[in-house]
């Protein structure tokens, strides 16, 4: 027979939090900040996520959106469906549960010493949040930086505010596009005309650079064209790849990527592994990027 | 080291008295002319001890195939634990037991899955020995001997069952009856060695298991998986049957007052379109041919990573459970290996069990 | 949203061009609702009925004649949340069907004469004609999917309706397979799940009475009911019979071809 732990937890249940407070940060895009009631989150790292819960509703996949994850936790939300349109319709003060953190995060350890440039599509920026103010804290652990940061129109931009101040350090370099620049409400801040592989096209990224790469998945395959064109080496690129998630705990089945579990292994793989995964940045959809 | 015991066939009535004390029974029994299936029963007279295989496996004792995993109001979530009365499990062929094995690696890995192994470790499990029929192809898979999982093993000698004891709960079965069982003795265990021997040579339905998941890799381009794929009905009848399939779906029901509710899970399938769609519509396998392949890959090449095993024991059931007659997975190895040319699948759908 | 304003909630229910089954199953389970909803109006049930806006309106039947529309059209404008009840209202179900396969015209003056001042139109799903928030079908719908479906629009959340294929559903019942075993023609793999697999675990083919499942593979269908020896024109029959839209099955009239 087989042995179990005795009072075996299920790993199911979730942990309470109440939303703290809400920033619009676009128009479909907004940031929660959430208190946590019980459990402990403080060991979530840039690039690992959460199974967001709505009672009654269903779970979610949220990535962890700051660095330091303490008695709050900051998790950035775009409005596309059922759970996450159910989560716009709650206030502040509202009971949400939380799993996690799960996945293994974007490689800080390799990562040290070296140059960085992060690049994100669009909501992909919620990650790289937490992974740009982890080196920012810790600056003098990284070489040199850079942000790629791209977008469909120009009023999608997330976190202008943190981005101006951003853009005024001289130890960063920023590229942020946009598809279409257009509105009354222009973003007050150099914005160019294109995607995220023109930007790379112009950031002076090259063979000593580490990569972390964030976004829609159509994005990967041009963004990974236009990196080994400027010469950086296949192991140094790492990617964060979204994949359907129920249980985030390599149980369910749904986030499988060719042969792994992307809850577990991922959502974050070096470039060299997914070539060995099937069907792991390619795929069928709508979006251009 | 295991224990030998055996017993007359003729006592098997005694044998099912002992059994029924422990707890609820569960073994084959026939649902139709062609299907069988693991159900409670009372006395042995009930089960079909001809069965090969089941319509659903035995996974669904330890996984449901649908149940809640816990209730929620506005403040509190309660676990809904599974009852925690012991179970027997009767008449686990060899490959069954192998798919068991497949379904503990997954949700006993760290976070173990409690629902699971609380079915799990509350329930004794009987194996059985069986002669293949034509789907059975446990031996291709290196899954047609009894290797681990199980209590008690018994094997069909003849006028005797042999017992194989595996574990103390095993041995405590056999110590509350000491006048049902004796010592296995060497004709006994000659008798046992010369029926696997048997069996072995059972086999027709069968392919060299070497390199089978290096080629399905190598194949992964083939237009055979075309010609299966436009057959697929994505119905996902090859998953639930299947002993190691282990995905599922969550959803959460919610009750009319809108302040409590509960989160279930229930058995989900990979052959399904809206398995892996995320946000913005993307599907990673958007066709059946696709999602086919990706199926065959899990069962013949296993995942790389963490359990970089094949995880199809051989049991034949897709093959029968399969509407459109594209799951022989013999036939498949066989065109891939090229030792077979044309396609001879629509054939192998009728579920007759006739053995060797 | 609609706890915030303190108020009971709204539901009214109506018909159209159906057979009332849903109206029948709604009835059954009104007890379970009324304790949180204001029923404005259910005229198959209740002779009082309000012509007010609701918060939840539920429409059963497919838009058959001029007056269901204008009814229809009418409602969606009161409405907050619509949602379309049944095979007939998600579908079309066989009245849509007919209108496809046969002349309107001839169809109304073989049934009711050929001086009937019957007006009839082309029977459509309600959604070729407004926005329709929420589709459940079935043939008569599931009570409990219908009660979730209410829980999740009284806290206005979207409701979770999976369109999986009945053979999943019909194997977690561990039926007994009929078009394996018996050869009937059962359109499990292409049909919604929903109703528990109710026929084949009668020993019954599915006729597909929810309406198509999520990306139907229609052609591999036809061709495991052409193999076992159903004619051409009879597979299309039974695949088309409750309204399942037309251009699923595009690739099929090539197999007719195939065939002669
Ligand atoms: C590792 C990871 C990190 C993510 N981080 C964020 C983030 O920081 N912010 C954010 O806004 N979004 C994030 N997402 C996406 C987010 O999980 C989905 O947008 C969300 O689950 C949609 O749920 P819904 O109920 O609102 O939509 P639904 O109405 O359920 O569906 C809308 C779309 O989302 C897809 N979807 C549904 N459930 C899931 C699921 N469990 N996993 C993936 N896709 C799903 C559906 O297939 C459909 O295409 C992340 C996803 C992953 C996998
Ligand atoms: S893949 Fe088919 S033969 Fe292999 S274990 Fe699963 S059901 Fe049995
Ligand atoms: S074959 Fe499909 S359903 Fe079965 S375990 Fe693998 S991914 Fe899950
Ligand atoms: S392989 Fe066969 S059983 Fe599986 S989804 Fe396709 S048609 Fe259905
Ligand atoms: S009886 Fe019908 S619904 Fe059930 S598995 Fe067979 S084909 Fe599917
Ligand atoms: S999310 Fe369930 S296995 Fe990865």
């Amino acid at each position: 027979m087989l042995k179990v732990k005795q009072n075996l937890q299920s790993p199911f249940i979730p942990h309470w939090a109440i939303i703290r407070s809400i920033t619009n940060l676009s128009e479909d895009n907004t940031l929660f900040e959430l208190q946590i009631e019980d459990g402990d989150f403080s060991e979530c790292k840039p690039g690992q996520f959460v199974q967001l819960w709505l009672p009654g509703v269903g779970e979610s996949p949220i990535s962890v959106c700051s660095a330091k994850v303490g008695e709050t936790i900051e998790l950035c939300i775009r409005r596309v469906g059922r759970v996450t349109n159910a989560l716009f319709l709650l206030n502040e003060g509202e009971r949400v549960g939380l799993r996690g953190p799960f996945g293994t995060g974007f490689p800080l350890e390799k990562y040290k010493g070296k140059n960085l440039c992060l690049i994100a599509g669009g909501l992909g920026i919620a990650p790289i949040r937490s992974l740009l103010q982890h080196v920012l804290l810790n600056r003098e652990d990284y070489g040199k930086l850079i942000l790629i940061y791209g977008l469909r129109h120009s009023a999608q931009l997330l976190f202008r505010h943190e981005l101006k101040h951003v853009l005024r350090r001289r130890d960063i370099e920023v590229f942020i596009s946009a598809e279409e620049i257009r509105g009354p409400d222009l973003p007050p801040m150099s914005m160019q005309l294109g995607r995220v592989t023109d930007m790379l096209s112009l950031a002076p990224v090259d063979e000593s650079y580490e990569i972390a790469i964030c976004g829609p998945p159509v994005m990967y395959k041009y963004v990974v064209q236009g990196l080994k064109a400027k010469g950086v080496k296949e192991n140094s690129i790492w990617l964060s790849l979204e994949r359907h998630m129920k249980c985030g705990m390599g149980k369910c089945g749904h986030c499988f990527v060719g042969g792994r579990f992307t809850c577990m292994q991922g959502p974050v793989f070096n470039l060299t592994e997914l070539r060995f995964l099937p069907e792991a940045i390619e795929c069928e959809g709508t979006e251009s990027c | 080291m295991q224990h030998y015991y055996s017993f007359e066939k003729s006592s098997i009535g005694r044998f099912f008295d002992l059994i029924n004390k422990i707890g609820r029974v569960w073994a084959p029994v026939r649902v139709s002319e062609a299907s069988f299936s693991f159900k409670p029963v009372s006395n042995h007279e009930q089960v079909a001890f001809e069965a090969l295989r089941t319509i659903l496996p035995p996974k669904k004792l330890f996984f449901s195939p649908e149940e809640t995993l816990f209730r929620f109001d506005e403040n509190s979530i309660h676990e809904v634990s599974p009852p925690s009365e012991r179970e027997v499990l009767f008449g686990v062929h060899p490959c069954d037991l192998a798919g068991l094995n497949v379904m503990d690696t997954i949700y006993s890995a760290h976070p173990q899955d409690s629902h699971y192994m609380k079915r799990r470790s509350k329930t004794l499990i009987i194996g059985l020995s069986c002669l293949p029929d034509k789907y059975c192809f446990c031996e291709s898979m290196g899954t047609d001997t009894p290797k681990k999982g199980y209590d008690l093993f018994l094997t069909d000698i003849g006028s005797h069952y042999f017992v194989q004891a595996q574990t103390p709960e095993g041995l405590e079965l056999i110590d509350s009856c000491r006048e049902l069982f004796s010592p296995a003795d060497e004709d006994q265990r000659n008798r046992f060695k010369q029926f696997w021997i048997y069996r072995s040579q059972c086999f027709t339905n069968k392919f060299e298991s070497d390199n089978v998941p290096a080629i399905v890799d190598m194949e992964w381009d083939n237009k055979l998986w075309d010609e299966l794929g436009q057959r697929c009905l994505s119905c996902g009848n090859c998953t639930p049957v299947c002993p190691t399939c282990y995905c599922f779906d969550i959803v959460d029901i919610s009750s009319l007052d809108g302040k409590s509710g509960e989160r279930k899970r229930e058995w989900d399938s990979c052959q399904i379109v809206s398995f892996a769609k995320v946000a913005g519509d993307f599907n990673f396998r958007p066709g059946p041919v696709d999602r086919l392949k990706f199926w065959y890959r899990h069962k013949l090449h296993g995942f790389d990573d963490p359990y970089g095993f094949p995880t199809c024991v051989g049991c034949g059931r897709c093959t029968v459970s399969c509407p459109s007659g594209i799951d022989d997975i013999v036939g498949v190895v066989l065109q891939l290996q090229g030792k077979r040319m044309k396609e001879q699948g629509a054939e192998a759908t009728k579920g007759d069990s006739s053995s060797c | 949203m609609l706890s915030d304003l303190k108020r009971i909630p709204t539901i009214a229910v109506y018909g159209l061009t159906g057979c009332a089954g849903e109206l029948l199953v709604i009835l059954e389970n009104l007890d379970k609702l009324l304790p949180f909803v204001k029923l404005r109006s259910f005229p198959f049930a209740q002779s009082h009925n309000e012509i007010t806006p609701v918060d939840i309106a539920l429409i059963e039947g497919s838009v058959s004649q001029p007056h269901d529309l204008e009814k229809l059209k009418e409602i969606r404008a009161r409405s907050r949340w619509l949602v379309a009840v049944g095979n007939c209202a998600v579908w079309g179900c066989v009245q849509a069907e007919g209108c496809k396969r046969f002349s309107l015209t001839e169809m109304v003056s073989s049934v009711y004469g050929n001086d009937s001042k019957i007006a009839a139109m082309e029977s459509k799903p309600l959604a070729d004609h407004v926005k329709v928030d929420v589709k459940l079908s079935g043939c008569p719908i599931n009570a409990s999917q219908f009660l979730a479906v209410v829980a999740s629009l009284l806290k206005d959340n979207l409701p979770y309706i999976t369109h999986k294929p009945l053979c999943l559903e019909c194997k977690l019942k561990e039926n007994p397979c009929v078009l394996i075993e018996k050869n009937l023609p059962c359109l499990g793999p292409v049909t919604a799940a929903g109703c528990g697999a109710l026929c084949p675990s009668m020993g019954a083919a599915c006729y597909g009475c929810w309406g198509p499942c999520e990306t139907p593979q229609m052609d591999a269908m036809a061709t495991v009911l052409l193999e076992k020896g159903f004619q051409f024109d009879e597979v299309l029959g039974r695949l088309t019979t409750f309204g399942a839209p037309h251009d699923l099955f595009k690739r099929m009239s090539e197999f007719k071809t195939a065939e002669n």
